[in-house]
C-alpha cells in the first residue's frame, strides 16, 4: 500500500501552490528578474517585459482584501463538499501581486463573516480535503489579522 | 449616444503593450440576414437541430438559398468536436468548409469577425456564421481556469464578477438599488421578446430584485444571466452580394474587432484596458466615436457587465454606469437605449450563440423591426454589439444603416 500524504494544493502543471510541510508555509510565486513583476502562481515567462527570466520566489505571507464576496450557491464542477455559503476573496500583497483564495474568519467552526475590501490579512493553510489517491490536501486562506493584545 | 459622451477612458498602464492594430476591411462587408432559435431548456433538440432551425431563418430572412453558402462558422463552447458539421449534416451536407469557432461568450462574434475578414479581403462573397449551444444548468464550467481554482470554489464567474463589482462599489459607491434598476429594465424588455428564455416571467419591480435568492453578493438570482440552450445564426456578405440577392435592408459591419486578454497585475475577470483597447480599435476601423453610437448591446451577464461596459467604451463617466439604468438613459425609450432585447440577464446566456443574438437585435432595431421593443426616443442609425467571455476575451461590432 502507498503511503497516505499531507499535500499542498499544485497548480495544474504539478507544482504545489505553497511550500508544505512547513513551520512558516509561504505561497510560491515568480518574480522577473530582468524588470521586477511578480505573478502568482509561478510561471516562465514575464507578463510584463515576456523574457524568460523568471525566478522562483516566496511571498510575504500578510496583505489586504482587495475585494470579496459570499458565495451562497456551491459550484458543481470539482469542488470539494464545502460548506455553503463560503467566501471568496482576492488577496493583495505587498509584492503587487493578487492571490485569489477563500478566507476564514473562523477556522475552527469555518463561521462566515464578510472581509471588507482593505481588511488586513494573514495567510493560514487549512485541509481541503482528499485527492483520489487519499492524500490530504491542504489549501491557502487568509483571515484577518491576529491583533496584539 | 446623447450629447456630452466623455470617450473612452485613457489607456494608463499600458501604453508601451498596445498590441497591433485592428485589421483592415478593404471592402464593404454586410449583415443581410438574422436569425434566432429561442433561447430556453430544449430537451427534444439536439445542438445540429438547434442550429439547423437558426440557420433557416437567417438563410430566409437574407433570401439567400442553403446551397448557395460557400463557408460556414459555427460556434459552441461546450459541444466536444465537429459541431459545426453536425448542424450542415442535420441542414444536408453540400460539401462547404465548416470552420469550428470557440471564443466562450464572445463565439459567435468573434466567428462573425472572421467572416468579415474573410469576406472583407475578397475570398468569399457570402458566410453563414450560426452558433448554438446545449448546457446543463448551474454554473457554466469555467474550463479557462486552473483545477485548483475551481476545486477551492473560487472558479465561478458570478464569483469573480461579484468581486469586481464589489470593486466598483467601493470605489465609485455604485449602489444594489442601481443594479436591481438594470435587472428591472431587462426583465421588461425580455418580456416583449418571444425568443427570450424568460419572456414569460413578466415585469418584476426593484423589490423584486432584491428581494430574490442571494447567489454571491451583491448579485440576487434576478440579476445573473441563465445558461439557456437555443441557436442563432448571421449570413453576412459582400456588396455584390447584397446586390445579387436584392437584400432590402443591407446592415453594413462597419468594424469588428475581437481581443484576448491583457496582463494587469490587479486583473480579476474584466481588465479595463482589454476593453479600452478594443473600443479604441473598433471605432477607429469603423471611423466613429462613442458619441455617434444610437443603441447598444452590452454583455449582462451580471450587472457589472453593463456598468462597466458603460463606462469603458466611454458612453459615460468613470463610476457612471450604475446611472444609466436607473436615470432611464438606457431603457428603450430613453437617450441611449441598451440591451433592448433584454440582454444576457433575461434573453439569456446561449453561449455559442449569445454574440448572433446580440448582432440579431441591433440588426432589428436599425432596421425598424424590434416590434414593441423598437426604440422611441431615437432614430438609430449606428449600433454597436459587445460581449465578453472567459478567457478573457472581448468582441465589439459597429453596425451601421
Amino acid at each position: 500500500m502507498t503511503e497516505k500524504k499531507t499535500i499542498a494544493m499544485t497548480n495544474d502543471d504539478g507544482a504545489p501552490l505553497f511550500t508544505w510541510p512547513s513551520e512558516n508555509p509561504q505561497l510560491i510565486g515568480a518574480k522577473c528578474k530582468t524588470c521586477g513583476e511578480v505573478v502568482f502562481p509561478k510561471r516562465n515567462q514575464c507578463p510584463i517585459c515576456y523574457t524568460e527570466t523568471m525566478e522562483e520566489v516566496l511571498l510575504s505571507t500578510k496583505g489586504k482584501v482587495y475585494s470579496s464576496a459570499v458565495t451562497f450557491l456551491a459550484p458543481w464542477s470539482g469542488f470539494n463538499k464545502g460548506k455553503v455559503p463560503y467566501e471568496v476573496a482576492h488577496v493583495e500583497l505587498p509584492e503587487k501581486v493578487l492571490i485569489a483564495t477563500r478566507t476564514f474568519p473562523d477556522l475552527k467552526t469555518g463561521d462566515i463573516a464578510p472581509l471588507p475590501i482593505g481588511t488586513e490579512v494573514e495567510m493560514a493553510i487549512v485541509e481541503w480535503g482528499e485527492d483520489e489517491k487519499g492524500n490530504t490536501v491542504m489549501m491557502h486562506t487568509f483571515r484577518p489579522q491576529k491583533t496584539r493584545a | 449616444m446623447p450629447k456630452g459622451a466623455p470617450g473612452v477612458p485613457a489607456v494608463t498602464k499600458l501604453d508601451l503593450r498596445i498590441p497591433p492594430p485592428a485589421p483592415k476591411l478593404p471592402r464593404k462587408v454586410y449583415v443581410m440576414g438574422v436569425g434566432l432559435h429561442e433561447f430556453g431548456r430544449f430537451a427534444d433538440k439536439d445542438y445540429g437541430e438547434l442550429g439547423r432551425v437558426a440557420s433557416n431563418r437567417a438563410l430566409e430572412d437574407a433570401g439567400v438559398p442553403w446551397t448557395d453558402i460557400p463557408i460556414m462558422y459555427a460556434t459552441s463552447m461546450q459541444q466536444g468536436a465537429c459541431w459545426g458539421t453536425k448542424v450542415a449534416i442535420s441542414m444536408g451536407a453540400t460539401g462547404i468548409p465548416v470552420v469550428n469557432m470557440e471564443a466562450a461568450c464572445c463565439s459567435t462574434s468573434a466567428a462573425i469577425a472572421q467572416a468579415a475578414y474573410a469576406i472583407g479581403s475578397g475570398a468569399f462573397d457570402l458566410a453563414l456564421c450560426v452558433g448554438a449551444e446545449k448546457q446543463p444548468r448551474g454554473y457554466i464550467p469555467t474550463l479557462d481556469m486552473p483545477a485548483w481554482m475551481r476545486s477551492m470554489g473560487l472558479g465561478t464567474y458570478p464569483g469573480l464578477y461579484a468581486q469586481m463589482m464589489q470593486r466598483h462599489m467601493h470605489e465609485y459607491g455604485t449602489t444594489i438599488e442601481q443594479m436591481a434598476w438594470i435587472s428591472v429594465k431587462s426583465h421588461k424588455n425580455g418580456a416583449m421578446n418571444p425568443i427570450a428564455h424568460y419572456r414569460n416571467m413578466g415585469e418584476v419591480t426593484v423589490q423584486d430584485v432584491l428581494n430574490s435568492r442571494m447567489v454571491v453578493t451583491p448579485f440576487t438570482i434576478y440579476m445573473i444571466a441563465p445558461t439557456s440552450e437555443g441557436g442563432g445564426a448571421v449570413v453576412i456578405g459582400s456588396e455584390e452580394a447584397v446586390k445579387k440577392y436584392g437584400v432590402r435592408k443591407p446592415i453594413e459591419i462597419a468594424g469588428c474587432v475581437q481581443s484576448s486578454m491583457i496582463y494587469e497585475w490587479d486583473e480579476l475577470l474584466y481588465p479595463p484596458s482589454l476593453l479600452r483597447i478594443t473600443a479604441k480599435q473598433v471605432y477607429e476601423q469603423a471611423g466613429i466615436g462613442p458619441e455617434d453610437v444610437d443603441i447598444a448591446q452590452i454583455q449582462d451577464g451580471m450587472p457589472v457587465g453593463e456598468i462597466e461596459g458603460l463606462e469603458e467604451m466611454g458612453f459615460c463617466e468613470m463610476g457612471d454606469g450604475g446611472k444609466m439604468a436607473e436615470k432611464g438613459i438606457t431603457w428603450i425609450d430613453g437617450s441611449f437605449p441598451v440591451n433592448t432585447d433584454g440582454g444576457y440577464m433575461t434573453r439569456g446566456n446561449c453561449i455559442g450563440a449569445t454574440g448572433a443574438a446580440a448582432m440579431a437585435e441591433v440588426v432589428y432595431q436599425l432596421r425598424g423591426e424590434a416590434g414593441p421593443r423598437q426604440v422611441t426616443n431615437v432614430d438609430p442609425k449606428v449600433g454597436l454589439a459587445h460581449n465578453m467571455g472567459a478567457g478573457i476575451q472581448t468582441s465589439i461590432a459597429i453596425l451601421k444603416k
